[in-house]
């Protein structure tokens, strides 16, 4: 019995060393061949950042408007300033190489309540080794990142918006094709040495970044640079609020030139409110005034109500219609194109009643006044026209003189547009095609018709029309440009308040194309609340004239315009 | 007497077969350590000559950026006009058309010299005026 306990209890022993072995066995073969670098402390990973894509003008890559740069981003860390090291001196090469103030960074050296304080950001390479050399600073790292870069500055910012701090677009084409432009990180993985450096043949995982797409934009920066300053002069000149100016191609509605006053700087986007963010040019909603009246002109001529030789009486100043009156210039008895010149209240009102509101409403809405236009940028405004059931008596008398109707600066060139392309209504763009890293081509935009609200019988007579306005004896005199034809139409609106109209707030508009001849493009300038002077004419005139000017020449439009005795010489 | 007896070796004499095995193995060994030792060399050298890709490709992209920082059209006209350079576009009445065959067309050397003389006229009468 005696032996037989002894044997059992030997069993036992054995069965329990057994167990052990076996469990320590299981334990060194996991550790072994599964996972054994990141229980040694001697994995590496390293992340990749995919840079995220350029954004460049219409003349391709020699002009990128938008690019990442890859750049370090410095923090201090007060608890790891070494015994040896005096915090003022570190202080004095950390602001010096930074560009920072010493006193600022010595703070943030003093702090105690975090050991990752971010101070700044750098391209430049000799930074990061100046402020890698532990023998001359500690208490300061740094981390890889990449920063959004806009060469040109405030040049086109409201098209291109911004990107966050998370690396996020936050505006204009930085939002919408965010997916296209970010970039996919890439990511090594395997085990470092005792120096924390990697070693190569020990790399198990390797996925190289992905840069994010390219994408090219119809916007020229030449263009862009001449319509900016134009925008900016005229805004400081008469102490406006703001303004906005479009340029567009007239046979495929790209978008050439787009600018809001007042702008801000990409980069540093968030010292400008949420006001400035906002693209003028597409999302404030205003009563564009008398530039809606080829508007009207073009649907009566359509409707072959008149003919633009057709006589009508302007009145004598005044005209009352519902109890109400409409007050003009005095013109007497005038024909529609003379009316377009002069810029005629009472016959456009007239036109309107002659429309009647079911057919305006049609006119205006095949214009696409009312809706969205679908432009490949954020916070585009669909503007207000009530249904014609809900007009009251006299919106009829108003809407064709651009009051009760508000639009938007990019509805309102989409419009000249269409005249001038022969009453072919193009789509507005902003991007021309979207190339991806490895050069293929993912997206292309091809010209889109919209619809043919007029005849082009009927947009060549209203483009006819519109040439009168620029030359003598025409409201717009002064958006004249030598050697070109320019057909357009000048615009004054009273702002719209609540309860009424503002007696000393106005949007000063001049609309136009060139040549009048052959339009190749059509510009849009509005200055929101210029002061002393507000007519559109006077001060939306000189800024279309200079935009077209250097546009045209730009662009190489022959001139068409040639005076007499230059006509004869050149046997035209 | 002395008897003349062999002496006994113990030591065993081991088999070719054993020792061409232990030859192998040590000589694999050998080979195994030293490929090794050159495959971590290498693979350091290709780790350095990536991170030297890396660095240029960033400076490459940073000294681009810096470039295109430089041509911007205020800059450009900024830099011309230190050097006493007012460039515009040409007006108009200061082309001349050519066709696709590459010669002006027609009535554009006639419209020229036109301009190029009422130019003139309008200068001297304007020194005059003077």
């Amino acid at each position: 019995m005696h032996e037989r306990g002894i044997l059992i209890r030997a069993w036992l022993v054995s069965a329990v060393f057994i167990l052990c072995f076996i469990r320590l066995g299981c334990k060194l073969a996991y550790l072994q061949l599964s996972n054994h670098s990141k229980v040694t402390g001697r994995e590496y990973k390293r992340t990749l950042l995919g840079l995220r894509g350029s954004i460049f003008d219409r003349n391709g890559d020699r002009h990128p408007m938008a690019l990442s740069l890859p750049a370090r981003q410095f923090f201090i860390d007060p608890k790891s300033v070494k015994k040896e090291h005096d915090v003022n001196a570190v202080s004095k090469v950390v602001a010096d190489s930074l560009g920072l103030a010493e006193s600022e960074v010595l703070a943030q050296f003093r702090r105690r309540d975090s050991r990752y304080i971010p101070v700044a950001r750098s391209t430049d390479d000799r930074v990061y080794e100046t402020l890698s050399d532990k023998s001359l600073v500690s208490g300061i790292g740094s981390e890889e990142i990449t920063i959004r870069h806009y060469p040109q500055g405030r040049r086109m910012a409201h098209v291109l918006g911004f990107v966050n701090n998370m690396g996020v677009g936050g505006a204009g084409i930085e939002q919408q094709f965010n997916r296209y432009l970010t970039g996919t990180q890439g990511m090594i993985e395997g085990e470092k040495d005792a120096w924390r450096s990697e070693i190569f043949s020990r790399r198990s995982i390797h996925v190289p970044a992905i840069a994010g797409a390219d994408i090219y934009l119809t916007l020229d920066h030449n263009i862009q640079y001449v319509v900016e300053q134009a925008l900016q002069e005229v805004v400081e000149k008469f102490d406006a609020t703001g303004g906005w100016v479009i340029v567009q191609e007239v046979k495929t509605g790209a978008i050439l030139a787009m600018a809001s006053s007042p702008d801000f700087e990409p980069e540093n986007y968030t010292d400008a409110s949420l006001d400035v963010w906002r693209n003028n040019a597409l999302a404030i909603v205003y009563e564009p005034g008398s530039i809606m009246k080829a508007v009207t002109v073009a649907a009566v001529l359509n409707e072959r109500l008149v003919t633009p030789e057709t006589v009508m009486d302007a009145g004598e100043g005044v005209w009352f219609y519902a109890g109400k009156p409409l007050r003009d210039h005095v013109h007497g008895r005038i024909t529609i194109s003379t009316a377009l010149k002069k810029s005629s209240n009472i016959v456009c009102a007239k036109l309107g009643l002659m429309l009647g509101n079911k057919r305006l409403e049609g006119y205006l809405r095949a214009f696409n006044i009312g809706s969205k236009l679908g432009i490949e940028l954020p916070g585009e405004e669909r503007g207000i026209l009530a249904r014609a059931k809900d007009w009251d008596r006299l919106k009829p008398t108003r809407i064709p003189i651009g009051q009760g109707v508000a639009v938007t600066g990019l509805q309102m060139i989409n419009a000249y547009s269409t005249l001038a392309n022969g009453g072919v209504m193009m789509q507005p763009y902003v991007v021309d095609k979207i190339v991806s890293s490895s050069g293929e081509v993912v997206f292309k935009t091809e010209p889109k018709v919209l619809g043919r609200p007029v005849r082009p019988e009927v947009a060549r007579a209203v483009r006819e029309m519109l040439i009168g306005v620029t030359e003598g004896g025409g409201t717009g005199r002064r958006a004249a440009v030598p050697g070109y034809s320019v057909a357009g139409k000048t615009g004054t609106a009273q702002k719209a308040v609540p309860g009424g109209y503002s007696s000393t707030d106005y949007y000063a508009s001049f609309v136009g194309f060139v040549p009048g001849s052959d339009p190749v493009f059509s510009v849009l300038v509005s200055v929101e609340r210029p002061r002393p002077q507000h007519y559109g004419g006077y001060v939306a005139g000189p800024v279309f004239a200079k935009i077209a000017s250097a546009t045209a020449r730009y662009l190489e439009v022959p001139p068409d315009l040639l005076s007499e005795d230059q006509t004869d010489i050149a046997g035209l | 007497m002395r008897k003349n007896r062999r002496r006994h070796v113990n030591a065993k004499v081991l088999s070719p077969a054993v020792v061409g095995m232990s030859v192998l193995i040590v000589s694999l060994t050998l080979t195994y350590c030293c490929l090794d030792s050159k495959c971590n060399q290498l693979g350091q050298e290709i780790r350095k000559h990536e991170q030297c890709f890396e660095s240029l490709e960033d400076e490459r992209v940073r000294e681009e950026a810096r470039w295109n920082d430089k041509r911007t059209p205020e800059k450009l006209a900024q830099a011309m006009l230190r050097h006493g350079l007012e460039m515009d576009y040409p007006a108009p009445e200061q082309m001349v058309r050519i066709g696709v065959e590459g010669e002006p067309l027609p009535g554009q050397i006639a419209l020229a010299k036109f301009r190029k003389e009422r130019s003139s006229a309008e200068r001297v009468a304007q020194k005059a005026g003077q």
